[in-house]
């Protein structure tokens, strides 16, 4: 045997020595209680991905987003949702160029909720949020440190007015927190949109060929603690597609599911080894449980969670109770396929935060209702502290777009006169209503079949009772 | 440099290490990490109590993981010509039947096969032990059943019937809740049930509590013989999914107790 080839071998050799024992140092590692803090052989084969840490930055792009964005000149006022590239201009520039700036000022004046209706009734461009997002989340989310200037306990709305400063470097925003009202002056950054993007918006939103909508408030008799909009003339329509709703098909509840370890990859993740499994095919559900930490699967997709010893107080700390509930939630995100998850609502409660998250395709709510004749309220409920997800109880279901969007009719006085008229007139006849919604959106029941196709309805809330009624398409 | 020799000199440094590290993990792999001195302790403890172990301690690996109970694929058109000695027609996607002919039955319900069937050869079954437990290995074989998955439990004959119990095996584990119970009468009418469950895969491994631990921890009552004691499977409660390894000890009069091998918790 030649030297060369000799030498070769023996490399072979040593390098077969080197693998085996950096695997045989894994195994070691392994099987130590007092572990590295790096998980030596699972990070190489192992890991699905879905534990992995969450960025920042797409969060705040996936969940920090406004429900609309209104353009108004005096009371007309024009709509722009997710789908218009104009709102992801606006809140975009809103976002990146002035939070972390007025979350540093001290504002300018700090003026009584009820002056809103005076601010708002102007030229302006209105941000408005489902949720009223506690000051130390968006921090979190904007990546800014909290300030010690006095400032607003959340933002529930923004609004820009461009026209209250001439000076084309400085723009005027109010913050609107839910109980006071913060006004700035921020001084336009170099790469910030210009002003007169601001100032000409109003008049180029006006001419396109946008629905025009009004307070429902100011146009009819109808009562609402809240600013419902509504179309007068809707023009072309607005645009919505067929929605088709499943139960995800790795979470469907059969025995093949469980074989095959689907529903444990999906809901389990990476406590799949460690919670024992309780099923009965009979009962409806499936149990996964150890001492701590009890997951309910039901047969209708609904997943529930509870973390089972006393509840520890942990800090009051809402933006670390959000990065758990968002956590959890995107571990699982994948299931729900192309529907957005947004929050709807964060409230502190005794010693945890509530927090409640809605389906939305395309800026379009997918509303929830447990029951045909119960309220609506949110398929993602979730308890949580700083600490840990204390409890959750999730409708899960899969959205995909079916075709194309289709014009809808959203005209307003055809809903009145035609709609309402002839199916719901209690609507009209009942004098003590007080409206909650009026708007296109789609709905789905806990009990709806595996496999549902969704269409764009009128969803009307009163304090008492829903009113679904379907759109109607724009002819011709 | 001499990088031929530098060569040499480390693969004798990683193949030492690599033995090494190889006899590490099989040392730390077994049970034999407990300590001799807790052994000891335990004997002690268990003589001053007049507990006697005439059983032998089986050497187990340190970590087990659970198991999966799976529904078990019967081919019931199969099953039917065994029994009935015809095909039966069967509507489809159905999960549990039940079919009678005759005074032959296949019950199929979510947790048990139950099969009453005349036997042809059944009176010369009938005539030998030996005879009846081979023969109704395949039949168990004809029907789905390995001859290594079964393990014979216990026997019982009497002048009218033989009874015949199988524990089911998962790699050389006995499965305590999985059994195969048959009765032969003389007229060679079998009477068997069998578990619709097949134990597959095991995950979620964990460190195996020692026996010793489950001796000195248990609670056994005093003045006592153990008999047997040996580890396989078995579920907790009622519809769970997974078995969990569990300890069974045996005393000589009969009496069975098992300990959960996780936790060490004594079960019902």
């Amino acid at each position: 045997m030649s030297k060369d080839k000799r030498e070769r071998i023996k490399t072979r050799i040593l390098i077969l020595l080197v693998i085996t024992c950096i695997i045989q140092l894994g195994i070691h590692w392994n099987m130590q209680t007092q572990r590295l803090p790096f998980h030596f052989i699972s990070e190489i084969f192992a890991g699905n991905g879905r534990s992995t840490n969450l960025d920042v930055d797409s969060l705040r792009k996936t969940y920090f987003i406004p429900e609309t964005i209104m353009v108004s000149i005096s009371s007309s006022y024009w709509r722009l949702d997710e789908r218009d590239h104009q709102f992801h201009k606006i809140w975009d520039d809103i976002r990146d160029n002035y939070l972390s700036i007025i979350f540093r000022q001290k504002p300018d004046k700090i003026l009584p909720k009820e002056q809103w209706d005076t601010i708002t009734g102007a030229r302006y461009i209105r941000i408005d949020f489902d949720a009223t997002w506690p000051s130390n989340v968006v921090n979190w989310l904007i990546e800014e440190k909290p300030s010690d200037t006095k400032s607003f306990e959340g933002i529930k709305s923004i609004v820009i007015a461009p026209q209250l400063d001439v000076n084309q470097a400085v723009n005027t925003l109010f913050v609107y927190d839910g109980n006071q009202i913060y006004q700035y002056q921020v001084n336009i950054k170099r790469d910030a949109l210009p002003k007169s993007y601001y100032s000409s918006l109003m008049d180029e939103v006006s001419f396109s060929n946008r629905p025009s909508l009004r307070l429902l408030t100011s146009v009819s008799n109808f009562v609402s603690n809240n600013d419902i909009f509504v179309a007068l003339n809707s023009g072309k329509g607005s645009a919505f597609s067929r929605i088709n709703m499943v139960i995800p098909r790795e979470i469907v509840l059969n025995r093949t599911n469980l074989e095959n370890y689907s529903i444990q990859d999906n809901i389990l993740l990476d406590e799949k080894e460690s919670l024992s499994a309780n099923y009965i095919d009979s009962s409806g559900y499936i149990l996964f449980t150890d001492t701590e930490n009890l997951y309910r699967l039901y047969n209708d997709g609904v997943l529930e969670y509870k973390y089972l010893p006393s509840i520890s107080p942990g800090q009051d700390n809402a933006s670390a109770a959000f990065k758990q509930a968002v956590t959890f939630i995107e571990q699982r995100r994948h299931l729900v396929g192309e529907a957005r998850i947004s929050l709807k609502s964060i409230k502190k409660e005794n010693n945890y935060y509530l927090m409640e998250f809605d389906y939305k395709l395309e800026g379009v709510p997918v509303h929830f209702v447990s029951e045909k004749d119960s309220m609506i309220s949110s398929p993602i409920i979730i308890k949580a502290n700083s600490e840990r997800i204390l409890e959750c109880q999730w409708i899960i279901r899969h959205f995909s777009k079916i075709d194309k969007p289709v014009y809808y009719n959203i005209d307003f006085p055809d809903l009145l006169n035609n709609q309402i008229a002839s199916s719901y007139p209690e609507i009209l006849e009942n004098k003590d209503n007080i409206f909650k919604r009026i708007e296109p959106g789609y709905i789905f029941e806990r009990h709806s079949p595996e496999s549902v196709i969704l269409l764009p309805n009128w969803i009307i809330s009163t304090d008492s009772k829903n009113y679904i009624i379907p759109l109607l398409r724009k002819e011709g | 440099m001499d990088w031929s020799k530098a060569k040499n000199i480390l693969i004798i440094t990683f193949l030492v290490l690599n033995v090494f590290m190889l006899g590490m993990i099989v040392f730390i792999s077994s049970n034999m990490s407990f300590t001799d001195d807790y052994i000891k302790y335990s004997k002690e403890y268990l003589a001053s109590r007049n507990i006697e172990i005439k059983a032998n301690i089986p050497h187990i690996s340190k970590y087990i993981g659970k198991v999966f109970y799976s529904t078990r694929d019967y081919d019931i058109e199969n099953m039917c010509r065994i029994v009935f000695g015809k095909e039966i027609s069967l509507s489809e996607n159905e999960n549990f039947i039940n079919i009678v002919v005759g005074g032959e039955v296949i019950n199929l319900s979510e947790d048990e096969l139950y099969i009453k069937d005349k036997i042809p050869e059944g009176e010369i079954w009938f005539r030998d032990k030996n005879t009846f437990e081979n023969g109704l290995i395949k039949y168990l074989k004809n029907i789905g059943f390995d001859k290594s998955e079964l393990l014979t439990e216990k026997s019982f004959e009497s002048e009218h019937m033989k009874e015949i119990v199988f524990n089911i095996k998962y790699k050389n584990f006995c499965v305590y809740d999985q059994k195969i119970t048959a009765q032969l009468d003389k007229d060679g009418f079998l009477v068997m049930s069998a578990p619709n469950k097949i134990i597959k895969k095991d995950n979620g491994k964990r460190e195996v509590i020692s026996i010793y631990q489950v001796l000195v921890m248990g609670g056994l009552p005093s003045n006592i013989v153990i008999e047997n004691i040996d580890i396989g499977y078995r579920r907790i409660s009622e519809g769970d999914l997974y078995g969990v390894p569990v300890w069974r000890i045996k005393l000589d009069d009969g009496t069975t107790m098992f300990y959960n091998g996780f936790t060490g918790e004594k079960l019902d």
